[in-house]
Order: C-alpha cells, then sequence, then structure tokens
C-alpha cells in the first residue's frame, strides 16, 4: 500500500522517465548531453512561469496574467535600455520592478477590493499584452546588450548558463514556501481563510503577498525570456499560458488552495517540456504536439484525480 | 460475536433475527496498522431507535459510513432485511432503504422546502416540472408527518432543528426502513432538542428504525429502547436501554468511572473592564471580569453574547467603547490585535473557522504563531517543543505530529486549538462552546484545562448551551437581553 501511495505521489517523474525512454528509442539523440541542455533552457522561462502561478494557486486563487506580465515587463525593461541608454543591472530591477507592480495591481484587486481572480487576472492580461502589441506595433524589440543576454547565452564549459536560474529560483521557492513564517501563512490562508484570519494570520496581507511574489516571478521570467530571445517577442503564445497553469496542477497542486509541493512544480514543467521537445525530435508536426500534450496532462490529472479519490476512500 | 472485557450483556441483546432490520455481524475494519473496528457486531430490530454511543474515535463514524456503503470494511457481513449488502455502494444500499443523515444534513439552501424534499423525483409534466403538483404533494407529505410549514417558502430561511427535520422526512418519504442520525441534536437548544426527539419517535410507529448516535447519555436513555456501546473500536455493552443506569452508561463508554470535577469558587479581584462597550449586533455592555474568574454569558442566539466574544475577538466590528486590561487600553481590531492584546476567542466551529484541515496537527497548533529562527524562517524545533509539551500537558491523543489534523477525535481537535490559544499566554479567553462535539473524557479534561488557566489568574468569558457545563464552571452568569446585560447572577459558593 504504501509503494502504490509512492507511485501516486511521483507519477509526474515516473511519467518523465516513460517518455523520455520512449523518445530516446524513437530517437537516440533525445537522451544525449546536448538535448538534456536544450530540455533545461527551454525549461527555465516556463519553470518561472509555474511558479507564479503556483503562489497564486496556493492561496486558491489563479493568476493568469502572468504571460502578459511576462511581455509587459520585458518590454518596459528593453524600453529603458534603448531610450534612455541605462545600465542592463538596471535594467533588470526596472523589468521585475514592472512585474512587481502588476502584482500589486492584481493583489489588490483581489484581496482588497475582493474582485475574482480568474476574470481579474484574465482581464490584466489581456490589458498588458494589447497595450505591448500596440506601443510595439507588434515588432520585435532587439535588446543587443551583452550583460542583459549574458545569462540567456553564455555558457560554463560546454553548459548553458539559463538553467542555474532555473534552480536557484525553485531552491529558493522551497525554502520561502515550506521554512518561512509568510510561506506558512500562504499554505494556512488557502487552506481555510477564515481559520487562518482567527489564528491571527493578516490573510489580506498574505493574499496581496502572494500576488506580488506572482509578479515578481513572471517580470523574472520577462528578463530571463528576452536575456535568452536577444529580443522582446511581443507574441507569446497563449498555449504558454495554459501550460504555467496546467504544469502546477499536474505536480499536485491544488487549485483549491492550501495543498501542493514545489518539487511537484518542478516536475510538472519538466514533463511538459519533455514532451514538447520530444515529439519536435521525433518530427511530429506541430500541430499534433499541441495535441498530444493536451492529452498528456489530461492523463496526468486523471491520475491525480484518481489518487484523490482512493485516499478519500482509504484505499491507499 | 467477540465482546470486550468489563462488558454488560444481557439476554435480550441477541433478538429473534425475523424482526431484524439491520444485522452487523463481526465487521472489521482497520486504517493502515491500526484497527478502528474490531469485530463489531449489533441488531437493530424492526421499529427500534437503535442508541449508538462511544466516545470520540470509539469507531461509532466509522461503523455508520460502512453500514451506510461509504466505507468498505475489511471483514464481516452487513445485512439489510435478510440480504448481504456488504458488496454494495452507498446509492444501492439508499434504494433498499437505508439512509445516513449527517450532523451537517445536505440541504439546498436557495431551492424551496418542496423541492427540496421531493428532489431528484418531481412530478412532471412532458418533461417540466408541474409546481401546483408539487407543492400540493410536499404540504401533505409535511403536514402529515407533523411539520406543517409551507413548502414554497426557501429551505434555507428554516431553522436548525426544522432543517434536521426535513431532511428526515425526505427519508421517510423515500420509504427508508433504516434512518443512520448522527448528532440530530448538535448545537440546538434544550425545548427543541427535546421536540425533535418526540418527533423522532412519533416516526417508528410506521416501522421505520433509527440508529441514533449522540454524546447525551440522557437522551439515548429517554429515547432508544436498545442500544450499543463501542470503546476502541470493540462493543463493550448493548442490550436495552432501560435496563442501564446513567452511571452505568458512563462507565461502559469510558472505560473508568468519571470523577467529576468540582471548581473551588473564590474572590476575584477586577482585572479587566467593559466600558460602554458598542458591536455590531449589541451593547452598549458595561462589565467587569475578575482576575481568574470565569463568567458566563447567557442569551438567546442572536441576543448579544456570542456577537460580545466575536467582537472582541477581532471579527466583528466594535464601534464604541473600550476594554482595558490591567489598566492597559487593549486594541481589538482584528484577530491578530486582540490576540496581541492578550485577548483570546475560542470558536465555536472547529472545522470552519479554526482548524486548516491540510495542515498537520503540529503546524495547527503553531498556525499564525510560528516560533522563528534568523526572523523570518519557522523554527521546526521551536514547533515540535511546543507539540511535545501541549500533547503531554493536555494529554492530546494522536500518531504523531506530522499526522493531518482531520485524522484525531473531535476532543483532541479542540484540545490542539485550545492549546494554541494558551500558547499566546492571553489574559481573557473568549470560549464559544468549549465542548462542542466533544466525548465525555475529553470534556472533563477541558473543564480542567480551563480551571487551571484561571488559577494562573486567566480571565474567561464562557458560553454554553449545556446548562450543566455553565453550572460546573462559572463563577458568575450574566443574563443577555436584546445586546444587552439585563441581569447579574452569582454561582453560589
Amino acid at each position: 500500500m504504501a509503494s502504490k501511495k509512492f507511485l501516486l505521489d511521483n507519477v509526474v517523474w515516473i511519467l518523465i522517465v516513460v517518455f523520455s525512454i520512449l523518445a530516446g528509442f524513437l530517437n537516440p539523440f533525445f537522451l544525449s548531453e546536448g538535448n538534456l541542455q536544450n530540455v533545461l533552457v527551454q525549461a527555465t522561462t516556463l519553470g518561472v512561469l509555474v511558479l507564479a502561478v503556483s503562489f497564486t494557486l496556493l492561496i486558491g486563487e489563479i493568476d493568469l496574467s502572468v504571460v502578459g506580465n511576462l511581455v509587459f515587463s520585458s518590454m518596459v525593461g528593453a524600453y529603458a535600455m534603448q531610450q534612455f541608454g541605462v545600465h542592463w543591472t538596471l535594467a533588470v530591477l526596472i523589468t521585475i520592478a514592472a512585474g512587481v507592480l502588476v502584482g500589486l495591481l492584481n493583489g489588490y484587486f483581489v484581496a482588497y477590493l475582493r474582485m475574482n481572480s480568474l476574470i481579474a487576472t484574465l482581464a490584466m492580461g489581456l490589458f498588458l499584452q494589447g497595450a505591448v502589441l500596440g506601443a510595439t506595433q507588434a515588432r520585435t524589440m532587439v535588446v543587443t546588450d551583452e550583460g542583459y543576454s549574458y545569462i540567456g547565452s553564455a555558457t560554463i564549459g560546454n553548459w548553458p548558463v539559463m538553467p542555474i536560474a532555473l534552480f536557484v529560483a525553485y531552491l529558493l521557492a522551497h525554502i520561502v514556501l515550506a521554512y518561512s513564517a509568510w510561506g506558512r501563512n500562504l499554505y494556512a490562508t488557502g487552506g481555510n481563510r477564515r481559520a487562518a484570519n482567527a489564528a491571527g494570520i493578516n490573510v489580506k496581507r498574505a493574499r496581496l503577498g502572494a500576488f506580488i511574489a506572482s509578479g515578481f516571478l513572471a517580470g523574472l521570467a520577462g528578463f530571463l525570456y528576452t536575456s535568452y530571445l536577444g529580443g522582446v517577442s511581443v507574441t507569446v503564445g497563449s498555449t504558454t499560458l495554459l501550460y504555467a497553469v496546467a504544469a502546477p496542477v499536474i505536480g499536485g497542486v491544488s487549485l483549491f488552495g492550501g495543498r501542493g509541493r514545489v518539487i511537484g512544480m518542478l516536475g510538472g514543467t519538466l514533463l511538459i517540456t519533455v514532451i514538447q521537445t520530444g515529439l519536435q525530435l521525433i518530427n511530429v508536426s506541430a500541430y499534433y504536439i499541441q495535441m498530444i500534450g493536451g492529452a498528456m496532462i489530461l492523463l496526468a490529472i486523471a491520475v491525480d484525480a484518481f489518487r484523490i479519490r482512493s485516499e478519500e476512500r482509504g484505499i491507499v | 460475536m467477540v465482546i470486550a472485557d468489563g462488558t454488560i450483556v444481557p439476554d435480550s441483546l441477541v433478538p429473534d433475527s425475523a424482526d431484524a432490520v439491520l444485522t452487523v455481524d463481526n465487521v472489521f475494519k482497520r486504517f493502515g496498522p491500526l484497527a478502528v473496528l474490531d469485530d463489531v457486531s449489533l441488531t437493530v430490530t424492526k421499529g427500534a431507535i437503535h442508541g449508538l454511543l462511544g466516545k470520540n474515535g470509539a469507531g461509532k463514524s466509522t461503523l455508520s459510513n460502512i453500514i451506510a456503503g461509504l466505507l468498505r470494511h475489511d471483514g464481516g457481513t452487513v445485512l439489510l432485511n435478510g440480504e448481504d449488502v456488504s458488496a454494495l455502494p452507498l446509492t444501492a444500499r439508499k434504494k433498499r432503504g437505508l439512509h445516513l443523515l449527517s450532523q451537517h444534513s445536505e440541504i439546498f439552501e436557495d431551492l424551496s422546502i418542496g423541492e427540496n424534499l421531493l428532489l431528484p423525483d418531481l412530478p412532471r409534466r412532458l418533461g417540466l416540472t408541474t409546481w401546483p403538483a408539487l407543492h400540493r404533494l410536499a404540504g401533505s407529505l409535511l403536514e402529515s408527518h407533523g411539520m406543517p410549514v409551507d413548502p414554497r417558502r426557501r429551505a434555507g430561511d428554516l431553522g436548525a432543528s426544522d432543517r434536521r427535520r426535513l431532511a428526515i422526512i425526505k427519508a421517510v418519504a423515500a420509504e427508508a426502513s433504516l434512518i443512520i442520525l448522527d448528532e440530530p441534536t448538535a448545537g440546538l437548544a434544550a425545548a427543541e432538542r427535546l421536540h425533535l426527539l418526540e418527533w423522532v419517535e412519533s416516526l417508528t410507529e410506521r416501522g421505520t428504525s433509527f440508529i441514533y448516535i449522540s454524546h447525551h447519555n440522557d437522551e439515548v436513555r429517554q429515547l432508544c429502547s436498545e442500544y450499543t456501546v463501542l470503546r476502541d473500536g470493540k462493543v463493550t455493552a448493548g442490550g436495552k436501554a432501560a435496563e442501564l443506569s446513567a452511571d452505568a452508561m458512563a462507565r461502559v463508554i469510558t472505560g473508568a468511572d468519571v470523577t467529576e470535577f468540582h471548581r473551588i469558587r473564590e474572590d476575584h479581584p477586577a482585572a479587566i473592564e467593559l466600558s460602554g462597550l458598542v458591536f455590531a449586533g449589541g451593547g452598549p455592555v458595561d462589565l467587569t471580569i475578575g482576575r481568574g474568574e470565569i463568567v458566563g454569558l447567557v442569551g438567546l442566539l442572536g441576543e448579544g453574547p456570542q456577537e460580545l466574544m466575536r467582537a472582541m475577538g477581532g471579527l466583528l466590528p466594535i464601534e464604541a467603547g473600550a476594554v482595558v486590561i490591567d489598566g492597559r487600553q487593549a486594541r481589538l481590531g482584528s484577530p491578530g490585535q486582540s490576540l496581541g492584546s492578550g485577548v483570546a476567542y475560542l470558536t465555536h466551529d472547529r472545522i470552519g473557522e479554526g482548524l486548516v484541515g491540510s495542515m498537520s496537527v503540529t503546524e495547527n497548533l503553531n498556525l499564525g504563531n510560528w516560533p522563528r529562527s534568523l526572523g523570518w524562517l519557522v523554527s521546526g524545533a521551536g514547533m515540535n517543543r511546543r507539540m511535545r509539551e501541549a500533547r503531554g500537558a493536555m494529554d492530546i491523543v494522536m500518531g504523531g505530529g506530522s499526522q493531518e489534523i482531520g485524522e484525531l477525535s473531535g476532543g483532541n481537535q479542540q484540545k490542539v486549538l485550545l492549546g494554541r490559544l494558551l500558547e499566546r499566554k492571553p489574559r481573557l479567553l473568549l470560549l464559544d462552546e468549549p465542548t462542542v462535539g466533544v466525548d465525555v473524557a475529553a470534556k472533563e479534561q477541558i473543564h480542567r484545562l480551563i480551571d487551571d488557566a484561571t488559577r494562573k489568574g486567566v480571565s474567561v468569558l464562557l458560553l454554553a448551551q449545556d446548562p450543566e457545563e455553565m453550572q460546573r464552571l462559572v463563577d458568575r452568569v450574566v443574563i443577555f437581553s436584546k445586546g444587552r446585560i439585563a441581569r447579574t447572577l452569582r454561582a453560589p459558593r
């Protein structure tokens, strides 16, 4: 019984291994060092976005503005460099500050004005993406600053630097969520808001904080993505947003709040990235990749639902 | 069948099987390594009310869930009207006339009483609901079951006891042969409780049987013709309820003689001063509370006592007036501020407002009051130390601190909640139904803990439906009417 619970709790990692072996069988390059680097680089931006969404899922809310925020904050950072010639370090801070500002607004709407987070952040995302498209006339803004694009392009030995950002972000998120007082307050607020309030936790501030963290991470993802691309891509696909919401759920983060581990968020991110790159390598057309991605997500969620059901029945 | 030590088994325990609605035979259930039901057998006679008694955690809920088909058992059989239903799910058992009505009776608040009663089989013509027929049918059902209310009214507007009546009528109308009632009188005032019970008794004349789960031994003795007592998952007594004295009943439930606790009453120097306190739902209230004194608040729901407590606990706004504790004015704007000022409120709604179900026992004990290291990290060692202390001081029965809080029995959950408040070193405890849904033994312990706290100088405001609890604990009673204090009575020394 214990082994069954272990399997169900770690279904994401099992799927990653199974899919990797399958893809490696069909195209041996998939299991090469070069492709592993590729997967980790691809996973970095998505992974940070997944963290952003997860902070709001943990309090039982959702932030659908993360992709709009990513595009917006990276445009602000690039604009500061192009128009005012600010140093790249300052531009990084400006990028992240723009993300935090959006998060602050979202948090104020949801925690203090009690607006519905699903609709409020969806609208915020549409607003930001539209604003960026209008301001740039849908043209890519090229970033030539070497400092700004260092992390996205540099290598140490022959290994890319970018995944370091991913692992540092996840390590810090783990420390904050699992061990800091604020992190535990987030879990408590998501698990039972009334009880958290009665226990003396400032619930409004905790909820505001979750959205600020989400904005911070979306801004960070904006910096990483721009650094990697060498420019601001104003048309990040809407599938990115869906993957950013699906990955935490695949990794066991509850949509109702209060439950979810950082390691699961990482697993969800890696599974989605592995599927995408694997299918590309075995020459599946882009349309089918989307289809198969959808099917894999359904499978992972079905297993999760099965786990919850069997826990309720006391079988596992 | 196997019967545990210290058992009372009269001859009447084994009734004629032809009369049995339900026969549970040697049922066995384990959660992990723990046997929660160990060879449990019982028989419910047709038309009888069968009392099911036991402390929290004795296995009552597990047994009723197994009988109803919500949980699968690991051994033994469940016979309903002679048919083996062991393998059938809840819905199939419901079709055969077995209904479980839990403490939180399922009611659609925004639908009418009539719809609630007849769902899912509303009278239809051409697939569309015919409202006049629905109301006629529902009206006559309500009438004939002694609950004459207008079926067109919104179900959410019914009082607590009428909601339970509605759920019971729904089951009876579906031709239930056996209805399991899990604490149907919880949260009801004494008069309403009696009414509801008499009404349930009248339903047995139609041949419906009941299993009645309760903490109120006197109710069981009054109402039930037969009973079964569970202790630690084993049957410790059973038979005809009339043959058992109240003391003997308490003994078989707890497994020990309950030593009654008596509070020693003395003088209390004034410590806390409420002056001109106006809050949402009452006031102005002027009250002086002594150091170590327990003041009981009495009044109907909505007449002010609960609102006063919630306002002082920071959960309702205070509009005017002041609370002065040891000469210093307390800030009571939010639960955090109240706790910081030394005022701690124990909620009556343990599940909804007290505990975080997704967190562990240890985390629930430390919730919102995390022991810190480096200023911003939660100290795991600090949390565990508090858990060990609380567990020792309050005799909390649990597997380990990392267990989810929901796995503990109600009494132990309540101790965790009380432990969280006491850790704050409060000057004033506001206890809103401190022993609601708690068994006899845990109640006794909680009373002692409250008394101990007052010996250390903590003042207490107490709100309790149970008159016995009031009598045992309070030094003084203030009676509320329309949001104000109408009278004050001092307990005899």
